[in-house]
């Protein structure tokens, strides 16, 4: 095993780039494919080695690898997500989470009307946009070693990064409708009987949203560019 | 000799045994493995090896770590406890597969029959 020269390595980003792979996670498995196969060679069986591994991860195969890995980590994030319900949810931590539910009724309890309803409701999202903004400054510090290294355009991007900033930012842009449910709950005598209790229950389920996704976000980012 | 198809089917208990035994690899590293072992007989493509083991991860039967090495991020696997769970249940399987085709192949060979 030898090290590779700069102007190999040079050469080695050039190739890669060129197949325009916009993926950062696809992107360094496949930069660190190709120079941990090449360090095997010396000097004079570069090019051909290089080649050689250029037949095997063409244009098309780095594209098809992306999508299916894009498509795999939405679904992992998604049973990752539903997992860490299920844990939160288990003997030990049941207690936290009754605490929680209850803390959540009283202060629900005290809803006098539409807008402080609409305040419980809305409390969680509040977190979720902080959390937000946190991730993409976080992620973009991230990737912008990778970006600088590669000499990449800005597409390059963490398969995970728009998996996670749609379930942030879905929630968020639903504010609205939630404050109109609010309104609605109150106008409405069937509803306004237990609008306290509807807006509790509102409440817990989407801070279980809002942690299990942070919680998903600290598993991930252990392991990937975000 | 060309034993890719042969390999397709048990790729993924291939990718499972050998981080059982080396506790976390990177994906270059199982295709030389498998050359080392198999003295060169069998080589794991790229093309196979790394939608697998991305499979395997999106399973939750491996897990990921990334390291900084000489001036790049490299990503290793290992096996998760589900993972380890599935190792023997995978190497079980195949191991049944084996002994069948041998039946086949040679049916004078009958270990384990009565």
């Amino acid at each position: 095993m030898r090290n590779l020269t700069d102007i190999e390595l040079q050469t080695i980003k050039g190739t890669i780039v060129r197949k325009e792979i916009s993926s950062a996670e696809i992107l360094m498995e496949v930069y660190d494919h190709y120079v941990s196969h090449l360090q095997e060679f010396g000097e004079d069986d570069f090019d051909d080695q290089l080649e050689e591994l250029d037949e095997k991860f063409t244009y098309g195969y780095c594209h098809a690898l992306q999508a299916k890995f894009n498509k795999d980590i939405r679904k992992e994030i998604g049973v990752l997500q539903w997992k860490v319900v299920k844990k939160n949810l288990c003997l030990s931590r049941i207690l936290y989470v009754l605490g929680f539910i209850m803390i959540a009724f009283y202060l629900g309890s005290n809803v006098k009307n539409e807008k402080e309803g609409a305040i419980m409701m809305v409390a969680p999202l509040l977190i979720l946009t902080v959390f937000h903004i946190y991730f993409l400054f976080k992620s973009s510090r991230r990737i912008k070693k990778m970006k600088e290294s590669m000499s990449q355009a800005s597409s390059l991007q963490s398969s995970l990064f728009y998996p996670f900033s749609e379930r942030m930012y879905l929630p968020v842009i639903m504010a609205y409708s939630i404050v109109w449910f609010a309104d609605l709950m109150f106008d409405v005598q069937v509803l306004s009987n237990i609008a306290p209790q509807i807006a509790a229950t509102f409440s817990i389920l989407l801070f279980i949203y809002v942690i299990s996704l942070m919680e998903v976000w600290k598993i991930k980012s252990k392991t990937s560019l975000i | 000799m060309s034993n890719n198809n042969l390999i397709k089917g048990s790729l993924q208990t291939i990718i499972l045994k050998l981080l059982e035994e080396n506790e976390r690899m990177y994906g270059y590293e199982i295709t030389q493995k498998v050359k080392e072992l198999t003295a060169g007989e069998i080589k794991i493509t790229e093309g196979a090896l790394y939608p697998a083991l991305h499979k395997l991860e999106a399973d939750g039967l491996l897990t990921t770590e990334i390291e900084q090495v000489d001036n790049r991020v490299r990503k290793y696997y290992s096996l998760t406890k589900d993972g380890q769970k599935e190792v023997n249940s995978k190497m079980a399987e195949l191991q049944g597969f084996v002994e069948n085709l041998q039946r086949i192949l040679n049916p004078t060979w009958n270990p384990g029959l009565t």
